[in-house]
């Protein structure tokens, strides 16, 4: 997998249009995300085991906004799929996609660490 | 990004913390001001703290607390917040509750993650809209703050209180359509209290224009009638005449009932210049209906006026109205009618008093829930 599937470019420099080109506030959105994404996905793997699927819900839309403002598009996509088994209320078989998911944050976190 | 020509103050609602300070980030390098809050309650809490304070709320959809649709609920339901324009951010896959956001009058939508020009855009649009709508508001205050003196002044127009002769009772009873009103009522001594005048008129068309005719007739009638010994028809042919010929391009016209009551005798003299046909009561029976002697007054320079005579007995009322009463519509659209004011005056009053009062509360009971339609105007001479 290369980079750019991993972190899109285009919209990592919306992101950084948006805020005025202003790099080093994005570097502390980077810090920011990177600091509070394991938070959530340990709310989601919490809400897993008790089987809460408003707060799976809640935790899989929290990453998937997140990722996407930061160009992380595919782990966006893979949260956007457990945000709907949240509001399905079916938490079966989540388990291989939450792996999958704390998978791509791992790239993500590499890809980003060298923005 | 350049300056904005227009800055706002924009409150952005948010649980995500990354988005807030994204969003707050990017408004700012577009020249706004902005404050951000967590949840919808906290959103509502600082909204009704100062309901002026921001011109356009960016509110997100899945929150804790209270989501974006029941905040934007509560929102609509407050008078004061209403009318704040909300846009919705959300992303794509979320489209179905930012089409009932939109239905429930949310202002516009930015999906996210979102592109700078569309959230200039989408803020420019809702920021003037805003600014349209608080000038307007402001135009309508002044507007309605001077009508409402229009009102007053044109209430000074009526006669306080009505002339106290002995052996008579003067009753009238008068509710404009509008806050200025083309009805006027009079009731005046002149011939130094050998007689004294009766007046009802009732101008064409509604609103502002019909207040100021209404004036001046009202005012041309009395200082002639007052200050002179003129029979009954110069009176009223001086205010036709005046009206039609230095009005003539108004094309306003009134018609007016004028009556002079020798209160000695009971002897009234009238015109009634195209006006509905007041009533004499006697016995709780319709005696006479004191029908047109001529055209309405203003229409036509040299045209003249029948005067003709008639007697109140004692225990006689004479009822005059306009036409706010005969032709009011009720809810279905259904007129009061001749006949329903007819069969109501048909009914024994001790006092002239009473019978407006009952003829008033059944046009009250029969125009519920129907837009005031005409001026209301009603005058009664009972003798005693």
């Amino acid at each position: 997998m290369t980079n750019d599937s991993i972190l899109d470019p285009a919209a990592l420099q919306n992101l950084l249009t948006s805020i005025g080109g202003d790099r080093a506030f994005l570097r502390e959105l980077i810090d920011t995300y990177l600091a509070d994404s394991p938070a959530q996905f340990a709310a989601l793997r919490a809400a897993r085991t008790q089987d809460d699927a408003e707060a799976f819900r809640r935790a899989a839309h929290s990453l998937k906004s997140n990722s996407a403002n930061m160009g992380a598009l595919e782990l966006a996509r893979q949260c956007q799929e457990l945000e709907a088994r949240g509001k399905a209320g079916i938490l079966e078989n989540a388990e291989p996609k939450i792996i999958a998911a704390e998978l791509e944050f791992e790239k993500v976190r590499r890809a980003l660490k060298t923005e | 990004m350049t300056a904005n020509s227009h800055p706002g103050n924009i409150l952005v609602v948010d649980d995500e913390q990354l988005n807030r300070m994204i969003l707050t980030r990017a408004l700012e390098a577009q020249g706004h001001r902005v404050s951000s809050v967590e949840n919808g309650l906290r959103a509502l809490d600082i909204l009704r703290e100062d309901p002026a304070a921001f011109d356009v709320v960016l509110l997100d959809m899945l929150m804790p607390e209270l989501d974006g649709m029941q905040t934007l609920a509560e929102l609509k339901r407050d008078a004061r917040l209403k009318h704040l324009p909300v846009i919705i951010v959300s992303a794509l896959d979320e489209m179905d509750s930012v089409v009932r956001c939109i239905e429930m009058g949310a202002e516009d939508y930015l999906p996210k993650p979102f592109k700078p020009v569309l959230l200039r855009a989408r803020l420019d649009a809702s920021l003037e809209k805003k600014r349209l709508r608080d000038q307007e508001q402001k135009y309508l205050r002044g507007l309605e703050r001077e009508l409402e003196i229009g009102r007053e002044i044109q209430r000074s127009f009526l006669p306080a209180d009505l002339p106290r002769v002995a052996g008579w009772e003067l009753a009238a009873k008068f509710q404009p359509a509008r806050q200025v009103a083309g009805d006027f009522y009079d009731a005046f001594e002149m011939q130094n209290g050998a007689r004294l005048a009766v007046v009802i008129g009732d101008v064409a068309d509604k609103g502002v224009g019909a207040a100021l005719f209404m004036a001046l007739f009202r005012s041309l009638l009395r200082a002639f009638a007052e200050h002179s010994a003129a029979p009954l028809s110069e009176v009223v042919s001086f205010a036709n005449d005046y009206i039609a010929r230095t009005h003539d391009r108004a094309n306003m016209f009134a018609t007016i009932f004028f009556a002079a009551l020798d209160p000695h005798t009971g002897d009234l003299e009238y015109i009634n210049a195209g006006h509905n046909p007041p009533l004499i009561v006697r016995d709780a029976r319709v005696r006479a209906q004191l029908t047109r002697t001529g055209a309405a007054v203003g229409m036509f320079q040299g045209v003249t006026f029948r005067v003709e005579t008639t007697r109140l007995e004692r225990g006689d009322i004479l009822l005059a109205y306009t036409d706010g009463v005969t032709d009011a519509p009720n809810a279905r659209g259904k007129d009061f009618s001749d006949e329903r004011l007819l069969a109501l005056a048909q009914a024994r009053y001790a006092t002239a008093s009473a019978m407006l009062t009952a003829i008033g509360a059944a046009l009250h009971q029969h125009t519920e829930g129907a837009e005031p339609f005409d001026d209301v105007t009603m005058l009664a001479v009972r003798r005693e």
